[in-house]
């Protein structure tokens, strides 16, 4: 069997099934494309485990991947009934060919520590349909005991960032191009997730000739000649602008930071709310210091994460990792991931099967410390980031402890409301 | 083709990529900034093409990448076996 069968939201507002379900028939203006790629035939389960994620990248009418079939080297895709066929398979055989090379050099991942715990394969569907509201791709509105969750969620990771004597911060959402993105290569590495942001240059004419074409036509954006780059991305990382507020910054041993930013990733046809959103809340603690230093607290972080998963009781693997690297870029940065060792991944099970990655305990070696001048004693200094990912905590909680507040961990259900409108106590 | 004559070719890739002209045959290539994460796979190809042998994922994770003096032994390993 190598055709597995995947089923993704379409990323409008109003193709996501607010249940969390995916497509079960096509929409008329909707078809499913078959499209030969010879270097898929015979692919390993491991070379094609990027597929269905670089695939939402490569090309803009495709909305859905029904198959991939390794046996006779095609895959399906749900897109645009008038979309260029031709240039959709190119697109499409071009991304397959780069992810496939990308996972060729990548060993299988191997769980270096697991937790079982029973998973109710319906409660995200029922939580998100009672708690969630789609504003469109990727962003949503959490309501009730859904922003209860999330707050305690953070609540309780704050405590746990605490424990190594992190310092709490508060970060801008966007950041400059100007100085780390460029010198990390970010844009070269991951072009794909970023969310750029434009604006109307200060120019009386001009304001006043776009408000009155947006008056007349109804526009939502000015035209791209008169959209000027405001010079910053919304954020896909907290660490980022740790490292540039610490520029030139020199430590005795080292020092850690906590954060609970809103982050920002372009992910294509795959939004599904809690799962995987366009903008999404993570708590990160970055670390900066000696080698020794920033090793011995990343594992401490990872010894508390785990210890978190214990009292939580869900169900979750620590996996060895790679980053969703663009795929024409993917295969040397994936390859020289695998071969450090430097990310490990904690997936929690949300139901259904699935798991997802919701904490990634990354080392960075000088990369970052370099181009930000950061110094440990005399020596260039390392960092490294833990994120936790609260919509995808709260998902696991969900699918672990089921809807009811009542229900869920004391330490999470502080405010919460259960359905009978009675206050949870904690 | 002579250890001495393997350890010269890996060299001469690893200044026609970015690298020093005489690497130290123990340099962590890519541990000491030699190399740069980008040129990985060019390396292996290089090699894998050079002195035609297979790399796998285990070579990888397993730091027989990590310098000159590894991967010549990981060449002669792999030529000892054709």
């Amino acid at each position: 069997m190598t055709a597995e069968r995947l089923a993704y939201r379409v990323g409008d507002p109003a193709g996501l099934a607010p249940t969390g379900e995916g497509l079960s028939t096509n929409p008329p203006d909707r078809t499913v494309r078959w499209i030969d790629v010879p270097r898929l035939a015979g692919a390993s389960a491991r070379e094609a485990q990027g597929l269905d994620g670089d695939l939402a990248f490569a090309h803009p009418a495709i909305v859905g991947v029904d198959a991939i079939d390794r046996e006779r080297g095609r895959v399906a895709v749900r897109c645009a009934l008038d979309a260029d066929g031709a240039d959709v398979a190119a697109q499409v055989t071009a991304a397959v060919t780069a992810s496939l090379r990308s996972f060729r050099l990548v060993a299988d991942t191997a769980a270096v520590w697991t937790r079982a715990a029973p998973v109710d394969d319906a409660a995200l569907a029922e939580f998100v349909a009672a708690h969630v509201i789609a504003l469109g791709p990727g962003q949503y509105a959490l309501r009730g005991a859904a922003a209860t969750l999330r707050d305690g969620l953070d609540r309780r990771l704050g405590r746990l960032a605490a424990e190594v004597g992190a310092e709490p911060w508060h970060l801008p959402s966007i950041e400059s191009t100007t100085d780390l993105l460029r010198l990390t290569g970010y844009f070269t590495s991951h072009p794909q997730h970023v969310t750029w942001g434009f604006h109307v240059p200060p120019h009386f004419a001009t304001l006043a000739k776009f408000a009155d074409d947006a008056r007349r036509d109804d526009l939502a954006a000015p035209e791209a000649q008169r959209a000027q780059p405001t010079g910053f991305i919304l954020e896909p990382f907290v660490c980022h602008n740790v490292y540039r507020a610490l520029r030139g910054a020199r430590f005795e041993e080292g020092h850690t930071v906590t954060a609970l930013g809103n982050c920002y990733r372009f992910e294509g046809h795959r939004f599904a709310p809690l799962e995987r959103q366009w903008e999404f809340s993570m708590r990160e603690a970055v670390l900066l210091g000696t080698h020794d230093y920033v090793v011995a607290t990343r594992t401490r972080l990872i010894e508390l994460t785990q210890a978190l998963v214990d009292e939580l009781e869900l169900d979750a693997t620590l996996e060895v990792a790679t980053d969703p690297f663009f795929a024409a870029e993917a295969a040397s940065l994936r390859t020289f991931q695998a071969m450090r060792s430097t990310k490990l991944e904690l997936r929690l099970a949300i139901g259904g099967g699935t798991r997802v990655a919701a904490a990634s305990f990354n080392l960075h070696g000088s990369v970052f410390a370099t181009p930000m001048e950061l110094r440990a004693g005399e020596a260039v200094a390392e960092t490294a980031c833990v994120g936790w990912g609260l919509e995808r905590w709260m998902a696991a909680v969900i699918a672990r402890w089921g809807v009811d507040p009542e229900r869920w961990p004391a330490t999470l259900r502080r405010g919460a409301r259960s359905r009978s409108g009675r206050r949870a106590e904690s | 083709m002579t250890v001495p004559d393997v350890h010269a070719a890996l060299r001469g890739h690893v200044h026609q990529l970015g690298g020093p002209a005489a690497a130290a045959d123990e340099l962590d290539l890519f541990g000491a900034g030699a190399l740069e994460s980008m040129q990985l796979l060019e390396l292996i190809t290089r090699v894998e093409d050079d002195f035609a042998i297979r790399i796998d994922e285990r070579d990888v994770q397993t730091g027989r990448l990590r310098s000159i003096a590894t991967i010549a032994t990981l060449i002669g390993e792999r030529r000892g076996r054709a």
